[in-house]
């Protein structure tokens, strides 16, 4: 199965062949990136026949079998997310082309790289390797943060640095206990180790780790990185962080409590509880911010907290709605992202309030946050129903005041996107107003993401088989089988 | 148990809205369309206005909201102080550790 490393190998090798192309000329770095993208994409999709056949599929690095060598394991809730992701990146690179107007080869290089720690901390078997393949992520991120090297970039970048390396510190020195007491960096070893031992060593490396992975998902109250670094990133950085590299925090908090240490009930509590305050603090405080990508930022932590609380009920249900929201979750953003961008680029402002009136009514752009924005809010006929479906159901069935809370937040999530759809949007636009056209390049995507709104929302049957696959694949007896024999 | 008959009737009560809403809006739009157009023009004590200044302010929108549920409260906790910010998660943290150790 040596196809398996190749969308990470692809990625990386894109991100050191763009400084090169640009040698000779900037023109061809935005083919080579979309080049990157779309073999890595159609790689990662050629290994679902053989992920669902199988059940899960395992590259030992350069032949060291496990726990000795490092193993990479796809299964479907790691392929369907690698796929996800490499979609929304690709997509917020065919935006950049017309966005990005300067230091093209930085910006393309980094955002490959960004992919390439995502992937990495996806695919990986080997606790050691998610720690580095998460630095490569967290490094590339904080350099786009700092891209238009403006004072407020500057300063949520070194914000975003000091917060992301304590989260990473806090990984890494959890992995050193891990390692210390149990003796092996191989996910599936440590799951057999694990489960015979009560040394409380092994609480502390948990918690140290669960706490890095939530400060790089955002949620309250290790968020405070993430509503600067989202204000003072491009734009179509701000879709890759929201759609991507929150998520893979997650993602992680996924793997590591459900397949390698056992769902303890304080530990889902813990989930539970710190989803829920995310999900209410973060849709209040989107209710009264002006700026219009602050408000989106906000609404991401409050969009993690419904992932949060999902995955903390621990049920298949809840399960199935935690990670189908995480999918969804990055379709929406990088739809609603990339209309700011659009917005922000127009009006050069993401002040809500400086917008109000400047621009025409674009259909394209407005529509699509208006569909975005509906979809976030979780009306049917659109994909963020689906998933937000599943959170009210499974919250029922363990606690019903979840699904109060819920749907308070939905309700919230309501009042602001009417709100800065209102200003952004419905104001008339004053005299002298412009309407700049929009590029093919910028409208392109947004219309594709609109399509697969709609199409997974008129459609939830398929989305919802592909969520249960991909819970199906945290189960911690089959990933030990399938790595360690 | 992902309640799909629920979930299919949301689905069938969200089109039949959305159908309701569409007849009432049709139905408005043929009678006002009657009407002459300085008839629905808005009367603003005969002062001209322009467009602009007709739109609701936007300092204002939910500020009921806002006011009942101190949300200013929660916002002026977000100073932009990294030290502030970085208290926060070693309080969460030591939360964590506090808990997973006890009852690990």
């Amino acid at each position: 199965m040596i196809f398996g490393f190749l969308p990470i190998a692809v990625m990386l090798a894109t991100t050191f062949l763009i400084p090169l192309v640009s040698l000779k000329t900037e023109k061809y770095i935005i083919h080579t990136t979309l080049a990157g993208l779309f073999l890595s994409l159609l790689l990662s999709i050629s290994m679902i026949p053989d992920v669902l056949s199988k059940g899960r599929v395992v590259y030992q690095m350069e032949g060291w079998k496990a726990p000795f060598g490092i193993s990479i394991v796809f299964d479907p809730l790691s392929v369907f997310l690698s796929v996800a992701f490499i979609f929304i990146v690709l997509l917020a690179v065919v935006f950049s082309h017309k966005y990005i107007k300067y230091k093209k080869t930085e910006y393309y290089s980094l955002v490959c790289l960004v992919l390439v720690g995502t992937l990495g901390v996806i695919n990986t078997g080997d606790i050691f390797n998610m720690f580095v393949y998460l630095e490569i992520l967290s490094v590339s991120s904080y350099a786009l943060t700092a891209f238009f090297k403006k004072k407020e970039s500057l300063e949520a970048a070194i914000k975003y640095l000091i917060i992301g390396s304590l989260a990473t510190s806090l990984v890494l020195l959890g992995i050193a206990f891990i390692y210390g007491v149990l003796g092996t960096l191989n996910m599936a070893d440590i799951a057999v180790k694990v489960s015979g031992t009560a040394n409380p060593v092994i609480g502390t490396a948990l918690a140290l780790i669960i706490t890095g992975m939530f400060i790089k998902s955002g949620l309250v109250p290790f968020h405070a990185w993430l509503p600067d670094a989202y204000q003072a990133s491009p734009s179509p950085v701000t879709s890759i962080f929201s759609g991507v590299t929150t998520n893979v925090g997650m993602y992680a908090v996924l793997r590591l409590v459900f397949t390698v240490f056992n769902p303890v009930s304080v530990l889902l509590w813990m989930l539970m509880i710190v989803g829920a305050i995310s999900m209410l603090g973060g849709a209040l405080l989107a209710l009264v911010q002006n700026s219009l990508k602050r408000l989106l930022a906000y609404s991401s932590i409050s969009q993690m907290g419904f992932v949060a609380v999902s995955v903390g009920l621990g049920t298949q249900t809840g399960l199935s709605g935690g990670v189908l929201h995480i999918i969804n979750h990055s379709i929406i953003k990088g739809l609603l992202f990339l209309c700011a961008g659009f917005i922000v680029y127009q009006a050069k402002t993401d002040n809500m309030h400086e917008i109000s009136g400047k621009f025409k009514f674009n259909p394209v752009i407005g529509y699509s946050f208006i569909i975005g924005a509906l979809s976030l809010v979780g009306v049917p006929l659109f994909n963020g129903f689906v998933s937000k479906w599943l959170i009210y159901v499974a919250t029922f069935q363990v606690s019903p005041v979840l699904t109060v809370l819920a749907l308070v937040s939905s309700a919230l999530t309501l009042a602001y996107m009417l709100r800065a759809f209102y200003l952004v949007f419905l104001c008339n636009a004053k005299p002298g107003a412009k309407q700049k056209k929009i590029p093919l390049s910028m409208q392109l995507p947004l219309i594709v993401l609109v399509g697969i709104i709609i199409l997974l929302g008129v459609f939830p049957g398929f989305s919802i088989d592909i969520s249960n696959l991909m819970v199906q694949s945290l189960n911690k007896q089959q990933y030990i089988g399938a790595v360690l024999t | 148990m992902t309640g799909y008959p629920l979930a299919n009737a949301a689905y069938v009560f969200f089109l039949l809205a959305l159908g309701i809403g569409f007849v009432f809006y049709w139905k408005g739009k043929k009678k006002t369309g009657e009407r002459e157009s300085e008839k629905n023009k808005i009367y603003a004590c005969g002062e001209d206005m322009k467009p602009e200044e007709l739109n609701i302010p936007s300092e204002t929108f939910y500020r009921n909201l806002i006011k009942i549920l101190k949300i200013e409260k929660l916002r002026e906790w977000h100073t932009g102080v990294l030290s502030d910010y970085l208290l926060w998660i070693f309080l969460g943290m030591a939360v964590l550790v506090f808990v997973l150790v006890i009852t690990w």
